[in-house]
């Protein structure tokens, strides 16, 4: 997937942990788990805004394109 | 309605059985039958037993085969509705394996009268397109298995 997920830097900048984190966007940990290890399809508009508003950042801060590095999937 | 498709199809998977037994002791009786007489004997043909043997023989395989792996669906699907998956991936395969067995069973069955004598291959309607239809459902069931396991992937 070329959508690199940046919370593991948002969230040290913020010195938040994983759970705290969670526990307040309302997601679990292991679904926080997927979305920093780079596993998830796609993330909704009320997930994101609620990283946002727990991160204290824009979607911009959060989601990175690396061009080039296309998932096999994707072209299925 | 996710408790009414589970008592659905706990219906269906007990009427599959049950008809599904049925269908083949009547089966395995027929053929038997066949080679010892009772209830109707084969009427076999010189250079043509081979083929008459082997129409018999993989109608049964094939009745048991589908039999098998229609049961095996059904069993997939209920375990994984429980489990919150709507379209496990296993099911494909046996989707697949279902369509292979039913050509192979159907053509056998439409070929039945040629164990009583007759010299005349057929290859009808059904033979073709029972087939051909469940390759179709199988190949949207795999698109399903992917939109679903995107689906959980979604945060």
């Amino acid at each position: 997937m070329p959508i690199i997920v940046n919370v593991d830097v948002m969230l040290a900048k913020r010195k938040m942990s994983s759970g705290e984190l969670a526990e307040k966007v309302g997601i679990t940990q292991a679904n926080l788990s997927i979305l920093k290890t780079g596993k998830a399809k796609a993330v909704r508009f009320s997930t994101l805004s609620a990283l946002c508003k727990a991160l204290n950042c824009q979607p911009g801060d959060l989601l990175e394109y690396q061009p080039g590095d296309e998932d096999e999937n994707d072209e299925q | 309605m996710k408790k009414n498709s589970t008592k659905s199809l706990k219906w269906l998977t007990g009427a599959v059985i049950v008809l599904g037994l049925l269908a083949l002791a009547i089966i395995t009786v027929q053929s038997i039958g066949f080679f010892t007489g009772t209830p109707q004997k084969a009427v076999w043909i010189e250079g043509f037993k081979g083929m008459q043997v082997s129409i018999i023989i993989l109608k049964l395989i094939g009745s048991i085969t589908c039999f098998s792996l229609l049961l095996s669906f059904l069993f997939n699907s209920i375990k994984a509705q429980k489990s919150g998956v709507l379209f496990p991936r296993k099911n494909v395969g046996l989707l697949f394996g279902l369509a292979a067995s039913s050509f192979i069973t159907l053509l056998c069955s439409g070929n039945m009268h040629i164990v009583m004598g007759t010299r005349q291959i057929e290859l009808g309607f059904t033979e073709l397109f029972v087939p051909i239809i469940i390759c179709i459902v199988a190949l949207i069931y795999r698109n399903a298995v992917q939109v679903s396991e995107e689906n959980s992937l979604t945060i």
